[in-house]
């Protein structure tokens, strides 16, 4: 009995037959990869040992695994964000998105750890777990409803109102491949295509009511892990002031001070003042807040919030007046406020709630809409275009939000060729458009890994740019970037790892490969954990793994130190490279987009610098630091069996994938 | 309008012993979550002695128990000396050997404070003896202050002495 304590079963599903199973977690599993991304990724790992690794995502062979980390849900301090993980649709690598809401807390009272969905139901269903009870329902007088009133229809058919869900939109619906998955309506997972994966599988939707509750073997020794965590998650300034207020809208000032927001489609990297002042979290605090909220069950930062537009903050404001919903992350300001030149918060609001209706991933569609942008001012795309592909001739000059929406219209609903067009994502994207135009546009699109677009300027930011780089899940921040020293400027943790402070040092490219392998250890640990890596994963004196050890030794009973913690989370970075590595990746994969590569950064502090100057040497010091080999970027046998992972070396030797 | 509603309400704060106000919820639950553990040993806000559910709009609604000074659940009891008021804290507390469960104080309550877990036994906040551990992991507290907001003062979860 005591093996149960602080942790949940594995729920799976077949949607092809119907049929519904559980299993008990590992004993050894939970030490070696610690729950939530770790176990989700080698439950992948492990469901593509049985079907082709080739095989199409779309397809009902692919796999999609929800897992919660053993502290998420627990009220340890940091909410509970539950990872998303299947063989991405969009990139055709390894795939995972996180996201926040109540529904994964949900899962785990019901007494799911995991939740691993495959197959395909021939018509469109749903997923309903009551506790032990879980049944396959009818949806398809769902499908085709955006995510709020599909929410809002489950919640009424099943008679509950504390029911929460993971919901697809009409993009996921029709595949968008960067399609999201909208967990409790209004936390994206946005990255990837969670979204789209369920579409394959004709899933609209996942509802769960948890009243189970978690066990824990020692309640008064975790209540004080509790205490001394949220203790220190309450000390730094910056999540007082910050963080506390208005979340990740709260670094957009900081960014542009430091030339790392990139305006219209990053051809610039920081935004004129007048716009500026007009796009900040004091704008939004002063003229659109009205409450902050919690994302999700046991967080004491409680970064999101509600907006309401009354009507004259703003041109665009009158349109939308009395509009109220969740508040917007970073993601809007800088995708949508910069990128596309829109200093409008309400229209950026608007078009956050728009997309969030429909359910499509909103770094991927608004760096889209600025590559569009961009094309029209030079004169790659007119009005005859427009016309053509969307059926009426839009204008898409910088700041149009109109057409934005249109835009985003054409996309997640696939009324026009425009969506068709960008359906499989800005790469393919740009590559079509070349077709039909015949001139060179690939220069325009920002992508990193995977073609994967992502929203920041990396040139002046040696760690952001090799971390984009070579993240296993694509260009993304949250598989190691929030974790580097640079980008925050934290000499005094800098000396702390490596005995000096260069790691910290801002745009130059000493140590940065190093750090990022160490932030990307650092983030599978948080990730696995259930835990939110925005306000602690950075600081790892403040929140040491030690400190989580403790937490889960007193919730499961089963003792771990900090060190298991650590080699837990590199683990599940090489697990997840693997993968990749089965694809076909190497090397030369690591890749960034040709703008970030080859052209100088314009304007602000880093100007003048290009990721070429440092992506290579920084791969290298990256590839070296985790223990893989530079030459191909290949993992090595030596490096698997110090992590216990002879299994996995195993695997990839039969493929040829591994350095002997 | 404010402050109007926030005088009144701190004018009737001080004749109640605990008191959630849901202007400065955040909904993160942290109450529930840790009242469960501290009173049923796990993680289950179904087994808390509050609750903190959400309107349709999205706004957390936190319910709690008032300590009535004529409460309707006491009143309801048909056990005697059943609810007591406890001698340290003053708070309004269920002797469980002469519970019945017949449930009729949940029934009377106004504020709906009061709910049944899954053995049939009434879920009621008995204040911890003094030192709520509900209050005490309310994120939303002076100490953690939000200077943009209105109110930067407030807190969210208050345990405030009967005037003597």
């Amino acid at each position: 009995m005591d093996k149960s304590y602080g942790r949940g079963q594995i729920l799976k599903v077949d949607l092809t037959t119907g049929t519904v199973s559980r299993e008990p977690i590992p004993a050894g599993l939970a030490r070696k990869h610690l729950g939530g991304e770790g176990i989700n990724s080698r439950l992948l790992w492990e469901h593509f040992l049985k079907v082709d690794r080739r095989t199409d995502p779309t397809s009902p062979d692919n796999v999609i695994i929800a897992g919660v980390g053993a502290l998420g849900a627990t009220g340890y301090g940091a909410g509970t964000k539950m990872k998303w993980t299947f063989k991405s649709p969009r990139t055709g690598m390894f795939g995972d998105s996180s996201s926040g809401g109540t529904f994964g807390a949900n899962l785990r009272w019901a007494g799911y750890d995991h939740l691993v969905v495959t197959g395909r139901a021939d018509h469109p269903v749903y997923i309903w777990i009551h506790d032990d009870a879980v049944e396959v329902r009818d949806a398809r007088h769902l499908w085709g409803m955006d995510v709020e009133p599909a929410d809002h229809a489950i919640k009424q058919e099943l008679g509950h109102a504390d029911i929460e869900t993971a919901i697809i939109g009409r993009a996921g619906e029709n595949m968008v491949t960067y399609a999201s998955l909208q967990v409790s309506c209004h936390r994206g997972a946005g990255r990837t295509g969670a979204g789209c994966v369920f579409g394959s599988k004709n899933l609209k939707a996942i509802a769960a009511r948890g009243t189970k509750g978690i066990h824990i073997h020692d309640p008064n020794r975790f209540l004080e892990a509790i205490e001394t965590f949220t203790t220190a998650v309450n000390k730094p300034q910056r999540v007082r002031d910050a963080w506390k207020n208005v979340g990740t809208l709260g670094v957009f000032g900081y960014y542009n001070r430091s030339g790392l927001s990139p305006f219209r489609n990053n051809q610039y990297s920081t935004v004129p003042q007048d716009k500026v002042d007009k796009l900040t979290s004091r704008w939004y605090t002063d003229n659109l807040a009205l409450r902050r909220l919690s994302c999700s069950p046991g967080c004491v930062t409680g970064c999101a919030g509600m907006y309401k537009i009354k009507g004259h903050e703003s041109p665009a404001a009158p349109k939308y007046a009395g509009e109220t919903g969740y508040r917007m992350e970073l993601a809007a300001q800088i995708g949508w406020g910069s990128m596309c030149d829109i200093p409008d918060m309400p229209a950026l609001a608007h078009l956050w709630k728009m997309t969030c209706a429909y359910g499509v991933d909103v770094i991927e569609f608004s760096l889209s809409c600025s590559f569009l942008m961009e094309l029209w001012e030079r004169g790659i795309i007119d009005q005859r275009d427009t016309g053509e592909w969307m059926g009426e001739p839009i204008t898409l000059e910088w700041g149009n939000y109109e057409a934005v929406l249109a835009v985003l219209e054409s996309i997640a609903l696939q009324k026009n060729a425009l969506g068709q067009i960008f359906k499989d994502g800005i790469y393919k994207a740009a590559q079509r458009i070349e077709d039909l135009k015949g001139v060179p546009i690939l220069p325009y699109v920002i992508y990193g890994k995977g073609g994967l677009p992502f929203i920041t300027e990396p040139r002046s930011n040696p760690s952001w740019g090799v971390a984009i780089a070579v993240a296993s899940r694509g260009a993304d921040h949250l598989k190691g970037a929030v974790a580097t020293l640079e980008r925050f400027n934290r000499p005094d943790l800098s000396t702390h790892h490596y005995g000096r402070p260069e790691a910290a040092q801002f745009a130059t490219p000493t140590l940065k490969g190093m750090d990022c392998a160490r932030a990307e250890n650092r983030c599978a640990v948080i990730n696995s954990l259930g835990l939110c890596s925005f306000p602690i994963a950075l600081d790892t004196v403040l929140y040491p793994e030690e400190l989580f050890a403790e937490a889960l030794t007193a919730s499961t009973g089963v003792p771990m130190t900090g060190q298991e913690f650590r080699l837990a989370g590199e683990r599940t970075v090489n697990l997840e490279k693997a993968f990749n590595a089965r694809l076909g990746l190497r090397r030369e994969d690591d890749r960034l987009c040709e703008r970030w590569l080859d052209e100088p950064q314009v304007d602000g502090p880093g100007k003048g610098a290009r990721a070429k100057d440092f992506l290579e040497p920084a791969k290298d010091e990256y590839y070296e630091a985790h223990g893989w080999d530079r030459k191909t970027s290949l993992q090595t046998r030596k490096k698997l069996e110090q992590l216990d992972m002879s299994d996995v070396a195993q695997v990839l030797t039969r493929e040829n994938a591994l350095i002997p | 309008m404010y402050s109007n509603r926030h005088l009144r309400r701190e004018a009737l704060s001080t004749t109640r012993l605990l008191k959630a106000d849901a202007e400065f919820c955040d909904g993160c639950r942290m109450c529930e979550i840790v009242c469960s553990l501290r009173k049923a040993g796990m993680v289950n806000p179904y087994l808390a002695r509050l609750r903190v559910a959400r309107s349709e709009e999205g706004i957390p609604r936190p319910t709690i128990c008032r300590h009535c000074k004529v409460a309707k659940c006491q009143l309801a009891c048909p056990e005697p000396g059943a609810f007591y008021e406890h001698q340290g804290t003053g708070a309004l507390v269920i002797d469980e050997s002469k519970c019945t469960r017949c449930l009729k104080c949940v029934e009377a309550c106004p504020f709906a404070a009061m709910w049944v877990g899954p053995g049939g036994e009434v879920l009621k906040c008995d204040l911890c003896d003094g030192d709520p551990v509900c209050v005490k992991h309310c994120p939303y507290t002076p100490e953690n202050s939000l200077p943009h907001l209105p109110y930067p003062r407030q807190s969210c979860l208050k345990y405030v002495v009967r005037r003597a």
